[in-house]
């Protein structure tokens, strides 16, 4: 009976805890929301946390976009040369990155660079009663530290999302038109001619924007329930990087399901 | 970092990331700016087998892309495919127009491809097409081929 | 009659007991009075719940029974907005001043003002530099909390939460870990602020001498219990033997600060054998 106990609570404390958590991430979200009048009151909040985590990932973001653009390109063209096809490189490399590529590996590299860093950030600052400081002085800590955040998160990584599709077209280019020798013009024509701005384009970019919201409120979030030691603050920008990863690709997938049809 | 330089990084970035995003609006794809942001007027036509066609296909005109498919139904009375179609004010048919799906490369994706006639009259928002070839389904095709064959 | 003597005091603890999670209660049953305009020093060993019994007087926990009014207001059952507005009037210096690390000492100091005051940035930058200059820091303004000594730190913290003329001051352990030296100044700025700004000042500390110094009214606590109170030349010829250890710094062997008995750990040597 005791073992059947044991069980039983060993599977339904993590659930139960999930949904805690659930119910914890949505009251911040929400209190997120109702400081936005407060953040566009005082904007040079969000501009700092936009150079933060948007300016300081720029290189990062259009070096992965070039290389990763470069390898659709190569590898485009080793299949589609099979079918006499060479010509569509360019509409393969732009559909794969704005699609899919460019929304899920910029919100990665995203929260692996800038959500981890944020999460440390309040963390610390949780850690060294920073926070408990500002709720003393009537100032609540969501409102003036993880709101600014958040919003500057959501703001730059659909941002930083076309800066990688960009590059990544451009280092598609290299490899099929400098390297490979490609038609240039039949490379930006079959582009585009396939690429639809509604379908393809602007599909890429709400999925980029969905990401954000979620990649940045697990950023604040787990920073804001972090145990206050050096241990607790590692573990939860491990955390932020671990679930932003899972729940990007669960989303994407439900995102992709519901656009592409 | 003073705030000055913060703010100009800042807006660097953000010029950067529009910049970014109205490049693939406008240099990458068609239908915005050229098409769909200018009126369009719909016409519709109808096929006895449409093969792959989806919507959103590419409506061509000599290969051109003046159009895409809005909208595919069943006529219930007959039992053709209804092909609605979207297209760009700037470009007129005559009312003899002809419609024809057609594959982009053997496996390719399929489209409509337009070809106007000789009458001086236009085809006007709602009208119809009514020349229509169907699309090629490569089983039918090689159905015929083998039936050929065997007959010889 | 009731109403005048509530009126005379800032803070009213009644029968109060808190404990983390089902853990032994840290404040049991405690009931004080904090007077206005007073220096009143809460003092006691490590783990006495003097920090508690602070965290419990700004409201950032609320206590399992018992009520605690601020300002003759129950802060208890308030509202979040209401905690918000009360701790307009109350200031508190944490135990390493919790300077915000991503600002310099000037808006450190000018955060209060921004956040909960319309004063235009000219006004802000004149009670920034009476203020720093009150503790003595006067032209540190474009320093970083980092580049500040431990004495120097809690000093912009102390210039911080006095920056709106609170009525009400908590100081949490603000002598520890500082040289003599630092420890008098500090000391000295909490009598002047306390004098000059007319305001209360509860004093958390396990420091005999400062708090003897500065002190109007001594508050022991031991076990989550009040076990002596009275002024500083009282509770100096206390009789309670606690007291008297504390003051004096001895420990006997009557004085138990085992986490476990010794009883237990001899137990665990002979399983372990």
């Amino acid at each position: 009976m005791n073992k059947v106990y044991t069980f039983i609570s060993a599977i339904g404390k993590p659930f139960a805890n999930f949904i805690i958590h659930l119910g914890a991430i949505i009251n911040v979200f929400i209190s997120i929301l109702y400081s936005f009048v407060y953040v566009f009151k005082n904007p040079y909040l969000v501009i700092k946390e936009i150079y933060y985590c948007g300016v300081k990932s720029l290189i990062i973001i259009s070096c992965s976009g070039f290389f990763v653009g470069m390898v659709l390109a190569l590898q485009g063209y080793n299949t589609l040369s099979k079918f006499g096809s060479v010509s569509m490189v360019g509409s393969l490399v732009a559909i794969s990155l704005l699609r899919e590529l460019g929304p899920v590996l910029t919100a990665i590299l995203f929260a692996a660079r800038a959500g981890s860093g944020i999460t440390a950030e309040i963390g610390l600052m949780k850690a060294t009663e920073q926070l408990e400081a500002m709720n003393v002085m009537a100032v609540s800590p969501i409102k003036r530290v993880l709101a600014p955040k958040f919003l500057g998160g959501v703001i730059s990584t659909p941002l930083l999302c076309g800066t990688f599709n960009v590059s990544g077209i451009y280092g598609g280019y290299v490899v099929a038109v400098i390297i490979l020798k490609l038609d240039e013009g039949s490379f930006w024509s079959q582009m585009i001619s396939n690429i639809d701005f509604h379908y393809d384009v602007l599909n890429g970019i709400i999925k980029s924007i969905v990401f954000a919201i979620v990649i940045n409120l697990i950023s604040v979030y787990q920073g804001y329930i972090s145990k206050p030691t050096p241990e607790g603050v590692s573990n939860a920008t491990t955390q932020t990087v671990v679930n932003s990863a899972i729940i990007i690709f669960a989303l994407d997938y439900i995102l992709t399901a519901l656009m592409f049809k | 970092m003073k705030e000055v330089t913060i703010n100009f990084l800042v807006g660097i970035f953000v010029l950067i990331g529009i910049g970014s995003l109205f490049f693939l609006s406008v240099k990458i794809s068609n239908n915005f700016f050229t098409n769909s942001s200018k009126k369009s007027y719909f016409l519709s036509a109808s096929f006895n087998n449409i093969g792959s066609l989806k919507v959103a296909a590419p409506i061509k005109v000599s290969g051109f892309i003046v159009g895409k498919v809005y909208n595919i139904y069943l006529n219930q009375h007959n039992y053709q495919a209804v092909v609605v179609m979207e297209l760009n004010s700037d470009y007129k048919f005559s009312t003899d127009s002809s419609a024809q799906i057609l594959t982009t490369g053997l496996l390719g994706e399929q489209y409509i491809a337009l070809q106007s006639g000789a009458e001086s009259a236009y085809l006007k928002n709602g009208d119809t097409i009514s020349i229509t070839s169907s699309a090629l389904v490569l089983e039918n095709l090689i159905g015929k081929f083998l039936t050929n064959i065997s007959t010889k | 009659m009731n109403i005048s003597n509530n009126s005379n005091y800032v803070v009213n603890l009644e029968s109060v007991t808190f404990s983390y999670r089902d853990k032994a209660p840290i404040i049991n049953n405690i009931t004080l009075k904090i007077p206005r305009k007073k220096v009143i020093a809460i003092m006691g060993g490590s783990g006495s719940g003097k920090t508690t019994l602070l965290k419990l007087i700004s409201g950032q926990i609320k206590p399992l029974s018992g009520s605690i009014k601020v300002f003759d207001e129950d802060i208890v059952n308030q509202s979040n907005k209401g905690l918000l507005e009360l701790r307009k009037k109350l200031g508190l210096l944490f135990q390493f001043g919790a300077l915000f690390t991503d600002m310099n000492v000037y808006d450190n100091v000018a955060f209060n003002l921004r956040e909960n005051t319309n004063l235009p940035e000219s006004i802000i930058r004149k009670v920034v530099a009476m203020k720093l200059n009150a503790v003595g820091l006067f032209g540190t303004q474009n320093l970083m909390p980092n580049d500040l000594s431990g004495g120097m730190a809690r000093r912009v913290a102390l210039a911080r939460a006095t920056v709106l003329d609170p009525e009400l001051m908590l100081y949490d352990e603000p002598f520890t870990g500082l040289d003599p030296i630092s420890l008098n100044v500090i000391a000295r700025l909490i009598k002047e602020l306390n004098e000059f700004l007319n305001q209360t000042s509860i004093l958390v500390t396990h420091d005999i001498n400062s708090s003897f110094k500065i002190a109007d009214y001594i508050y022991f606590l031991g076990n989550g219990k009040i076990v002596a109170e009275g002024s500083p030349q009282e509770i100096k010829n206390s009789e309670n033997e606690f007291v008297k250890k504390f003051i004096l710094g001895g420990i006997d062997d009557s004085y138990k600060y085992e986490y476990q008995s010794i009883s237990e750990y001899h137990s665990y040597l002979s399983r372990t054998k």
